[in-house]
């Protein structure tokens, strides 16, 4: 039997940002970004007619060729967390009020919604130059999805997380799960032997689904992988 | 230091004034246990050391830790009779507990709010308005983020933890007090809670 042209290889991603990336959860996650890549890809426009607070699961027919990219570990993904750099976060508040700029020619005016609504909006952001995941897979796939990201983290149509490149390279060691005894992304506590602290979080994408919480080692956390 | 200063003389005077000026009447203190209700409680008790203290518990959305911290540090501050009342399990708990106050007598309601919060409380207070049928005093109605901060450093009150954890984000002016991943308090909260308060998303 001929050994397959591609298979499972441990590597990096490297995504050089323009913008600073706004988020919501301390963590972007390698194989979510993969899996809303993998249903873009295979779902075209129809991917942004799907339900927005329902699971939809794709089966492996319907994700073709993209159906097994990462190896799984008792159903999480050899894929890491986010690692930005430089690694720190700030915050930024939008407002929109109308007090300050004149207010129409009537007596009152409802300021709690309508045209004159008082709005405001904090974005949480890191001033990154990198954004680096590690994971173990099918590097040819990584490298041909990724040409479809543009954005990283939350409210890229506004520009946050505005990407200039993105190099995938193959590593010499494994960095997706455990390095150096830390955990690289959330691992329920069921697959490890010890642990040095663990929260209820999502483990799997959708990372926005209930189904997906349980309780994990959070990624920089002690970890040893049982067995 | 702030707290030095004529403009926060003035403040500290106002508050009192306002505080002198239920006496008499059958008054409680509305506790959220953030910075404004815990300068607005020293300053109540200090006049009123038998007042009710009221005290929302939001439940799954107060993780439990920092509801521990609010209670803990309204006993330090000196208060006795601290109600912490559930709101959360039914549509109109606001509305009994105002039907339970209004039966108890009480006529009087203190409330932290600062004018220079937002538009809405700055028109709130500018108009008077009591959002129940009891009358609220508004002892902070003219202070600052500043004022707040000067009070308790210069008192050595005791503030809950998440303030300093909110400072290296948003900075001591803009740090908030809220329940967390509550749907109503996602306009003063949003992106932040997720991010430095992960770990109680699911909890």
């Amino acid at each position: 039997m001929s050994k397959p042209k591609y298979q499972a290889v441990p590597f990096r991603v490297v995504v050089r940002l323009a913008a600073p990336v706004a988020l919501n959860h301390p963590w972007l996650h390698l194989d979510g970004l993969v899996s809303h890549l993998v249903y873009q890809r295979m779902l075209g426009r129809e991917y942004y007619n799907l339900p927005t607070k329902q699971v939809v699961h794709l089966s492996e027919m319907q994700k073709g060729k993209y159906a097994h990219i990462f190896p799984l570990i008792g159903g999480i993904a050899h894929a890491s967390a986010s690692i930005f750099q430089p690694d720190r976060m700030a915050s930024l508040q939008y407002f929109k009020r109308f007090h300050d700029q004149g207010w129409p020619k009537r007596n009152k005016v409802d300021i709690g919604s309508g045209h004159y609504r008082n709005w405001m909006m904090r974005w949480v952001y890191v001033p990154a130059e990198t954004a680096t995941f590690y994971g173990y897979g099918r590097i040819d796939h990584i490298r041909d999805l990724m040409q479809d990201l543009t954005h990283l983290g939350n409210d890229t149509r506004v520009g946050w997380g505005k990407i200039v490149s993105i190099e995938a390279e193959e590593t010499p060691e494994d960095w997706s799960v455990v390095y150096q005894g830390r955990a690289m992304r959330p691992i329920p506590v069921r697959l490890l032997s010890s642990h040095s602290d663990a929260a209820m979080m999502a483990c799997r994408p959708p990372y926005w689904a209930a189904a997906s919480v349980e309780l994990c080692a959070p990624p920089g956390a002690e970890a040893e992988l049982a067995g | 230091m702030w707290s030095q200063t004529p403009e926060h003389r003035t403040a500290l005077a106002e508050a009192r004034r306002a505080i002198a000026g239920v006496a008499g009447r059958k008054a409680y203190l509305s506790f959220s246990g953030g910075k404004d209700s815990t300068t607005m409680l020293h300053l109540v008790l200090q006049a009123m050391p038998n007042i009710a203290v009221f005290h929302w518990d939001y439940g799954v959305y107060m993780p439990r830790p920092i509801e521990a911290e609010v209670l803990d540090n309204a006993h330090k501050l000196g208060a006795q009779d601290i109600r912490a009342v559930p709101v959360l399990g039914e549509a109109d708990g606001y509305d009994q507990e105002l039907l339970h106050l209004l039966a108890e007598g009480f006529d009087v309601a203190f409330v932290g709010i600062r004018a220079q919060e937002s538009v809405r409380r700055r028109l709130r207070i500018k108009q008077g308005r009591s959002l129940t049928a009891i009358r609220e005093v508004w002892p902070l109605a003219t202070w600052t983020w500043m004022d707040v901060w000067a009070y308790i450093t210069s008192n050595n009150l005791p503030y809950l933890g998440i303030y300093d954890k909110l400072n290296e984000l948003v900075g001591y002016d803009r740090a908030r007090m809220s329940v967390f991943f509550h749907p109503d308090f996602e306009d003063f909260t949003g992106a932040t809670d997720g991010v430095l308060h992960w770990r109680y998303r699911h909890s």
